[in-house]
């Protein structure tokens, strides 16, 4: 795993974002799942940025902001598990929420804990669902 | 000697010994005493005796002068009977003269007072010497005159006329014992004897010795004389006469006044008989006195004395019987002295040794049944004994023979078994152990074993063969008895083949846990596309869409949806078949659970025109379960009823059985063959081929209810309906 160098730009108001529009990241490897979780997404009234690898995603969030993190666990690369872990004992990004969004649901209660994640979206997902959880982990932040 | 004895007679020793001594010392101080007195009444009477005799004498003496003087007598013309009258006169007035005579130088008796011996010349005597040398008055001397038989004291002074020459003497003569009876009037002196003796030691005067005047010469007055005249001398001379003590005084005249005296010596004797009368008469008084009263103090005494030590006489009858044997003699003192105390102590003694003696002999008694008992025991036990002798032998027999059958099984036993010795020396080895090793029995008998043993653990070895593969064995020790003392059995299995499928075991579940995920990640991720894609449309989020394209997208999405639970069902099914199902196990309450069922089946159940109703036990305790596997549970068993029911209704109850939560689910179906009863809960058996599922549902469900540890069962009866139950544990501790 390569060593990411990590720049945080700092913005002086944070508070002028709850104004605006929340951004959600999210990181999938299948093009299909980021294609309709975005349009669902999009329809919600939130900014997407979709990331490929974990790589990516990071270069993202070190540009923008982010008010969410879907987090999907295979990746190429580095796992979705460890992106996660790795985000959450980060001083600058642990307070972003982050969901896992995975299609093994057999520990996942356990691997939530385990990574800090504050949530997870099964594959496949009752939309409802989906809107749900979303809203809930976006609010909270 | 008794104690009372022993009192009386301390008693009467002190007593004697004390009354002894104050009697003696009264004695002899009251006889100090009185010898003083006596002593110093008779010096004072000697003294005054010979002090009034000596006076008296003086006074004669100056009498005679007085009568020398007398002028009728002086006269030379006087006759004698003028004489005569003028002595008479003389005479008269004093009377203490026996006589008075007048003598001529010639010593003729011109004149006389008792008219006797008147013209006879008068011997010459040693007085007349005296008075005419010396022509004065003079001493006188004692004689004893004829006519009178006694003792006599002469005076004489001579008659000297106007012209101072001699014409006569004038004789008086007094008797000698009117002199000292005058002169002798001490009354405490009677008994006294008292003796007066001329210088020559011839008695003059005695009160009691009435022999021999002027004859018997008592005393050897050398003797006397040789002490000085001035001091009194007193001692105890023994008389010769009478042999008994007496205390004696003398006293030398002295002279008085111009009279010269004549010497003489007063001795007074008193007897000790005499002077000690009085102490002795006390004496006898007190001793009588003493041995009156002392019997009757004796006999307080004694009496006393018994009465004091009565206590220790009823001690010792007490002890007396003690030692005998017979303990209940209580001893009656209460006195508050030693002797209460030691009887009140000898009590109490007495009652426990009463006791205790009591309690020894039940402890003897009890002693006895139990030795009795014992022995009576023991006695079975002989013949138990013996019996068992016999017994045994005949076990030794047959355990000979099983010892050999069992040697032979072990040699037999495909395991290798070594039995070796807490060092680790080898005792015996079996047919396969000489296999493993590659070594004949009775080359490793005695030897070293070689590995090292780990007591209680299945340890791995590796054994090299020379001519094969190695091999791998599964040793196990355990201690264990060998002819009596502690040895080690060693088994050793060659799990080289388990060890292989193992090995295969491990890389096929690897490959499993894989698969498992991958596939499960790879099916569903596709998946979630296709029902994002077709809800997104379906929703009109992407636009407005005409009945055929609802109808189709729905028919796609209820597909998509089918497989969806296919996929899960296949895939919770090989999880939990492999062990690796996860669940999460919380006290939750079944009722939920019930309700939640319902509210998602009932549009089914609608559908059929079936009802659907819970029949719930509100007071049913929460049980542990993991919550969502159950739903999936009680879904599939509701699902199933509204599959296998075409009219009538469906019941969900819940209930609690012993230990456990109870659900029912009850339907009015087609119910169950018999035949298909046994099979009903394995994979992959449908009923109805025809009515979709996998076949793994009821599958599922038991794994999952059993995996709770509850039981999953179903009774039916065919064409009248069937309940499926299912029971989970209330308690933690059971699941």
């Amino acid at each position: 795993m390569e060593k990411v160098q990590l720049f945080i730009l700092r913005y002086p108001l944070q508070k002028q974002w709850h104004d605006m529009a929340k951004r959600i990241l999210l990181v999938d490897d299948d093009q299909d799942i980021l294609s309709v979780t975005e349009y669902r997404l999009k329809h919600l009234g939130y900014e997407i940025t979709s990331a490929i690898d974990a790589e990516q995603a990071l270069v993202f969030l070190q540009k923008e902001s982010f008010d969410l993190i879907i987090l999907d666990r295979l990746l190429p690369k580095m796992q979705g598990d460890d992106l996660c872990k790795m985000l959450k004992s980060d001083v600058k990004y642990k307070n972003i929420p982050i969901i896992l969004f995975t299609a093994l649901v057999n520990d996942v209660e356990k691997i939530v804990k385990e990574t800090g994640a504050d949530g997870y979206i099964t594959k496949p997902y009752e939309p409802q669902e989906l809107i749900r959880k979303v809203n809930n982990c976006i609010n909270r932040a | 000697m008794k104690f009372s004895t022993k009192l009386t007679l301390l008693f009467t020793i002190i007593t004697t010994t004390l009354t002894t001594v104050l009697l003696s010392i009264v004695y002899i101080q009251s006889s100090k005493i009185l010898e003083r007195e006596t002593r110093l009444l008779m010096k004072s009477g000697v003294f005054n005796v010979m002090d009034t005799a000596a006076r008296f004498l003086t006074t004669s003496y100056h009498d005679l002068k007085i009568i020398a003087d007398d002028p009728v007598i002086r006269s030379k013309t006087a006759t004698a009977e003028e004489i005569t009258e003028r002595l008479l006169f003389y005479r008269n007035t004093c009377k203490k003269y026996v006589s008075l005579s007048f003598y001529d130088l010639n010593r003729i008796r011109v004149a006389d007072t008792s008219g006797l011996s008147i013209g006879k010349q008068d011997q010459m005597t040693l007085f007349w010497e005296e008075t005419l040398s010396k022509k004065t008055s003079t001493a006188r001397d004692i004689h004893i005159e004829e006519p009178f038989q006694e003792p006599i004291i002469y005076f004489a002074s001579v008659v000297k006329n106007n012209e101072d020459k001699e014409i006569g003497v004038v004789v008086a003569r007094i008797l000698v014992n009117r002199l000292f009876e005058i002169a002798i009037k001490i009354p405490a002196l009677y008994e006294a004897k008292i003796d007066i003796v001329n210088n020559n030691g011839l008695l003059l005067y005695s009160n009691y010795n009435q022999k021999g005047m002027l004859i018997v010469n008592l005393f050897e007055q050398e003797s006397m004389r040789n002490r000085s005249q001035n001091e009194f001398v007193h001692n105890i001379l023994h008389m010769q006469n009478d042999h008994e003590n007496q205390i004696q005084i003398f006293y030398v005249e002295k002279a008085y006044l111009d009279f010269e005296g004549n010497g003489w010596t007063a001795f007074f004797q008193l007897p000790d008989k005499i002077i000690f009368a009085p102490v002795h008469k006390l004496l006898k008084i007190l001793v009588t006195a003493i041995l009156c009263i002392f019997p009757v103090i004796l006999f307080v005494v004694y009496f006393f004395s018994k009465l004091t030590t009565r206590p220790l006489t009823l001690l010792k009858t007490a002890v007396d019987e003690l030692a005998k044997g017979n303990l209940a003699t209580p001893i009656e003192i209460h006195s508050k002295d030693e002797i209460g105390y030691l009887c009140a102590a000898f009590n109490k003694m007495s009652k426990d040794l009463i006791v205790s003696m009591q309690k020894e002999k039940d402890v003897s008694s009890n002693l006895e049944n139990l030795v009795f008992e014992r022995t009576k025991k023991l006695e079975k036990l002989q013949k138990g004994t013996l019996n068992i002798i016999e017994d045994l032998k005949e076990t030794e027999k047959s355990l000979k023979k099983s010892r050999q059958d069992f040697i032979n099984i072990v040699d037999k036993s495909i395991e290798a078994i070594i039995v070796t010795d807490k060092n680790g020396v080898v005792l015996y080895l079996n047919d396969s152990a000489e296999r493993i090793f590659e070594t004949k029995k009775e080359n490793f008998i005695g030897k070293g074993f070689g590995i090292p043993i780990v007591v209680g653990e299945a340890t791995e070895i590796d054994i090299i063969k020379h001519n094969d593969e190695p091999r791998i064995g599964e040793m196990l020790t355990n201690p264990t008895k060998w002819e009596n003392n502690d040895a080690q059995l060693i088994v050793i299995r060659d799990i080289t083949e388990r060890k292989k499928t193992e090995e295969t075991l491990k890389k096929l579940l690897m490959i499993q846990t894989t698969f498992v995920s991958t596939v499960s990640h790879e099916l569903r991720t596709p998946l979630t596309s296709i029902k994002e894609g077709i809800c997104i449309v379906l929703d009109k989020t992407a636009g407005t869409i005409n009945e055929d394209q609802q109808k189709y997208l729905e028919i796609a999405s209820r597909n998509v949806d089918r497989l969806s639970r296919l996929i899960n069902s296949v895939l919770d099914f090989q999880s939990l078949e492999s062990g690796k199902m996860k669940f999460r196990m919380e006290e939750n309450n079944i009722n939920e659970v019930a309700r939640e069922v319902l509210e998602t089946m009932l549009p089914m159940a609608k559908k059929k025109n079936l009802s659907l109703v819970c029949q719930l036990d509100e007071k049913l305790p929460r049980a542990y379960f993991d919550k969502d596997k159950i739903i999936e549970v009680l879904t599939n068993l509701v699902h199933n009823a509204i599959k296998f029911t075409e009219n009538g209704s469906i019941t969900i109850r819940s209930g609690k059985e012993n230990n456990f939560i109870q659900v029912k689910v009850e339907d009015t179906g087609i119910g169950i063959k018999k035949e298909d009863m046994p099979t009903l809960f394995q994979e992959f058996m449908q009923l109805q081929k025809n009515l979709g599922g996998t076949g793994l549902g009821l599958s599922i469900c038991k794994k999952t209810i059993e995996a709770h540890k509850g039981k999953i069962w179903a009774e039916s009866e065919f064409g009248k309906g069937s309940a499926f139950y299912f029971t989970l544990p209330i308690t933690e501790t059971v699941a």
